[in-house]
C-alpha cells in the first residue's frame, strides 16, 4: 500500500451562527494515499466544500489533525499555510479563477512566482505545462480569448506549477458542456496515469465515477466510502 | 514576472481609474511645482533687474516702490518730479560710480520712452553683468549725450515694433496709451541684445532731446497764457509740471531745457554704501532716496502670501488626489477579493498581497509625478512669454535644483505608502475560502 499523503483525524470545522455552533465537519477521519484518486461527494450542506478548503489549507480546522506528506499541518502560521499552498498543492476551479491581465504562460508561472522559482525556469516550466496541456498555439493568449475547456486547462496548468503532492478540483467539469468535460476529466485520467494524487469535489456521478473511491459525505461525517477500483490501480 | 509586475498589470486592468487618479495626483504636484519655478523665477528676475541700480533717487513725495517700479521696471506713474540740483549734487558725492538722469513721461506703441544719458548704459549691466555698452547689437551704436534725436532700443520693445536701426518714430505723449502724438522724430541707432531685464523693455532716448519735445519744456508762470498746443491734463506726472531755474554748471552739463528728473540712477563705488547713502539722501528736503534691493525684498514679503496660498492649494490638490488614490483601491480590492483570494491561493503571503496593493498606490503616485513634473515645467515655459510680455521679466524654463525633484519623489513615495496602506489592510485581510468557492 502507498504511503499516506492526507491523513486526517478527529477533524472538526465549527462556525458560530447567530449564536448557535454548527459544525460543518464533525469528526472527520480520512487517510489519502500517494496515487489515489478520490472523488468527495455529497449533499449540499453535507461538508464537503468545508472539507476542500480544509484540505486544500484554505480554511483551518477547529481541532483535530491534518497530516500532509507526513507534516502536521493543522497549526501553521499563516505564511506557512500559504507557503504549503503555492508548493504541495494544486487547486482547480469550476469557474477555472484565471487572472484576466496575464496572459497564458503568466498565469501558469503564478504559484512560481510565490514559490520563488527562478525567472527564466519559472517561463520554462509554464511553457511546458501549458503545451503538455494542448495550449501550445495559445500561450501568449488572454483567458478572455479562450474557451471555457482551454481556460481550464490552464488552470490544470497552473495547478501542477510547482508539481504538488495533491491536485484539489473543485467540479472540474461544472461550467463545462459534456464533450468538453470528458476532454478534461481525461487529462485528469492521464494525469492519474502518471502517478498523481487528485482530489475532486463533485455532484456528478459520471465524473466520481473516474476515481478509485468515493467519499460520501453527510452531516459533517464520512458516511461511507465506495470502492471503484483498488486503490493506485489505473483506469 | 514578479510582484512589481503583477502590481503594474493590475493598474493597467483598470487603465481608465488609474489615469483618473494619476492625472488628479499630477494636478497637484504640477501646481507645487509651477508655483515654486514662477516664485524662484521670479525671485531671480527680480534680483537680475536690480542689478546696478544701487539707489534710485526721486520727487520727495514719490514712494521707494514707486521710485523702484519706475527706475527698474519702466512701470508705474511718477507723482512728482526732482530737481536737476539734486542730481549735480549726487555726481559730486565720492560714494557715487555713475549718476545717471532719467525723465519719462511718453511711450511708443506700448513701450516706455526714458529720457537718460549715455553713462546710464555703463553704470547699468544685463542680467549675466555685463555693462549694457557691451550689449549693443551688431550694426548699431548707443548715442550721444549731445546726440539730438538719437534712440537706443531695447531687444523686446524692437522685436515688437519692429524698430531697428536707421528707423524713424514719434512718441506718445502721456505714459498710458491713448495720449496724441509729439511732432518730433528720433532716428534709431542701435538696439540692444536681450538682457533678460525690464530694460529689453524700454526705448530710450537722449535726456536733451526728451526736454526739446513741446510739451516737455517749463510750465508757463501761472496765469499766463498757455501757449502749447496740448489740451489733456498733465496731472499724471512726468516732465509736465514744477520746476527750477537753471546755472551754469547744469547748463553745460544738461543744455537750458533740463529743468527737471523723474529719477536719478545712481550706482555707487560699492553696494555696501547703500544704506548709508540712502539715508543721507533721504534728508534732504527736495528728493527721497529708495535702494530697489530693499524693496524687492519687501515685494516679495507681500507676495510671500500669495504664494502660500497657492501652496495651500496645491498641497489640497495633492491630499484630494491621494484620496482619491485611496478610494480607488479601495473599491479596486472589493472587485477583487476573489483575486486576490486567489492569490492567496496559489501560494501568495498575506505580505505579498500587501505589497501589491502599496505598490499599485505608489506606482500611481510615481506616474501622476512624472507627469505633474511635466505639466509644471509646460506650464511655467507657457507662462513665461506671457510674463516677459507684461511684466518683463525673464523666468527661468530650465529645470529646478535636483532636490526639488527628490523631495518632490520622496512626498509621493510617502503618500503612495499613506495612500496604498488602507486598501492594502483591506486586501491583507481578505479571507481565502469565502471568496473563492461558492458556498455549498
Amino acid at each position: 500500500m502507498a504511503a499516506p499523503v492526507v491523513e486526517l483525524r478527529d477533524l472538526w470545522r465549527t462556525y458560530v451562527l447567530g449564536g448557535h455552533e454548527v459544525h460543518a465537519l464533525a469528526g472527520v477521519e480520512l487517510t489519502i494515499e500517494e496515487g489515489a484518486y478520490v472523488a468527495i461527494m455529497g449533499p449540499s450542506g453535507s461538508g464537503k466544500s468545508t472539507l476542500l478548503n480544509v484540505l486544500g489549507l484554505l480554511d483551518r480546522p477547529t481541532r483535530g489533525t491534518y497530516l500532509l506528506g507526513g507534516r502536521d499541518v493543522s497549526a501553521l502560521d499563516d505564511d506557512d499555510v500559504s507557503a504549503e499552498r503555492g508548493r504541495r498543492l494544486g487547486f482547480v476551479f469550476q469557474n477555472y479563477n484565471l487572472i484576466p491581465q496575464l496572459d497564458v504562460v503568466e498565469n501558469v508561472e503564478v504559484p512560481m512566482v510565490y514559490a520563488g522559482v527562478g525567472d527564466h525556469e519559472a517561463r520554462e516550466r509554464a511553457t511546458a505545462l501549458a503545451e503538455r496541456m494542448g495550449l501550445g498555439a495559445r500561450l501568449g493568449h488572454r483567458p478572455t480569448e479562450l474557451s471555457g475547456g482551454q481556460q481550464q486547462r490552464v488552470a490544470i496548468a497552473r495547478a501542477l506549477a510547482n508539481d504538488p503532492l495533491v491536485l484539489l478540483a473543485d467540479e472540474p467539469t461544472g461550467n463545462l458542456d459534456t464533450r468538453t468535460g470528458q476532454e478534461i476529466l481525461g487529462l485528469l485520467d492521464e494525469l492519474h496515469a502518471h502517478g498523481k494524487t487528485l482530489v475532486v469535489v463533485t455532484h456528478d456521478p459520471g465524473v466520481a465515477a473516474r476515481a478509485d473511491r468515493i467519499v460520501r459525505m453527510r452531516d459533517g461525517r464520512v458516511e461511507r466510502i465506495d470502492v471503484n477500483r483498488p486503490a493506485g490501480a489505473t483506469s | 514576472m514578479n510582484v512589481l509586475s503583477l502590481a503594474w498589470k493590475g493598474l493597467r486592468q483598470r487603465r481608465l481609474a488609474t489615469a483618473l487618479t494619476a492625472f488628479s495626483t499630477a494636478l497637484g504636484v504640477g501646481l507645487v511645482v509651477a508655483v515654486g519655478a514662477v516664485r524662484s523665477g521670479a525671485r531671480t528676475a527680480f534680483d537680475d533687474a536690480a542689478r546696478g541700480y544701487d539707489v534710485v533717487l526721486s520727487g520727495p513725495k514719490t514712494t521707494a516702490l514707486s521710485a523702484t517700479m519706475n527706475a527698474l521696471f519702466h512701470v508705474d506713474k511718477p507723482v512728482d518730479t526732482m530737481p536737476v540740483e539734486a542730481w549735480l549734487d549726487a555726481r559730486k558725492d565720492p560714494r557715487v560710480l555713475h549718476a545717471v538722469p532719467i525723465a519719462v513721461g511718453d511711450v511708443y506703441r506700448g513701450f516706455r520712452v526714458v529720457g537718460t544719458r549715455a553713462d546710464l548704459f555703463d553704470a547699468i549691466p544685463d542680467a549675466d553683468g555685463r555693462p549694457l555698452r557691451e550689449r549693443v547689437a551688431p550694426g548699431g551704436r548707443l548715442f550721444a549725450d549731445d546726440g539730438g534725436f538719437e534712440a537706443v532700443v531695447g531687444a523686446y520693445a524692437a522685436a515688437r515694433t519692429g524698430l531697428a536701426v536707421g528707423a524713424s518714430f514719434t512718441v506718445t505723449h502721456g505714459l498710458e496709451d491713448g495720449g496724441h502724438a509729439h511732432d518730433e522724430q528720433w532716428k534709431v541707432v542701435g538696439v540692444l541684445e536681450p538682457t533678460g531685464t525690464p530694460n529689453d523693455r524700454a526705448v530710450f532716448i537722449t535726456l536733451s532731446s526728451f526736454f526739446h519735445v513741446k510739451g516737455h519744456d517749463r510750465p508757463k508762470a501761472p496765469g499766463a497764457p498757455d501757449d502749447h498746443d496740448h489740451d489733456h491734463d498733465h496731472d499724471e506726472g512726468g516732465m509736465h509740471e514744477g520746476g527750477a531755474a537753471p546755472d551754469d554748471e547744469r547748463a553745460r552739463l544738461l543744455g537750458d531745457e533740463v529743468w527737471a528728473l523723474s529719477t536719478v540712477v545712481v550706482r555707487l563705488k560699492s553696494p555696501a554704501f547703500r544704506f548709508q547713502f540712502a539715508g543721507d539722501w533721504n534728508r534732504r528736503r527736495d528728493c527721497s532716496a529708495a535702494v530697489p534691493s530693499q524693496e524687492i525684498r519687501r515685494l516679495f514679503e507681500i507676495v510671500q502670501g500669495v504664494d502660500g496660498l497657492l501652496r495651500a492649494v496645491g498641497a489640497t490638490v495633492l491630499l484630494v488626489a491621494v484620496l482619491s488614490v485611496l478610494a480607488s483601491l479601495w473599491n479596486a480590492v472589493q472587485g477583487r477579493r476573489r483575486e486576490i483570494a486567489l492569490l492567496r491561493a496559489l501560494g501568495a503571503r498575506r505580505a505579498h498581497v500587501f505589497a501589491v496593493v502599496v505598490l499599485e498606490a505608489v506606482l500611481v503616485c510615481a506616474l501622476g509625478g512624472v507627469a505633474g513634473v511635466a505639466f509644471g515645467h509646460v506650464g511655467v515655459a507657457a507662462a513665461a512669454p506671457w510674463l516677459l510680455a507684461e511684466v518683463g521679466i525673464r523666468i527661468a524654463t530650465g529645470f529646478l535644483p535636483a532636490a526639488v525633484y527628490g523631495g518632490i519623489a520622496g512626498g509621493l513615495l510617502l503618500l503612495g505608502l499613506v495612500a496604498g496602506a488602507l486598501p492594502a489592510w483591506r486586501a491583507y485581510r481578505v479571507p481565502v475560502a469565502r471568496h473563492l468557492h461558492p458556498v455549498d
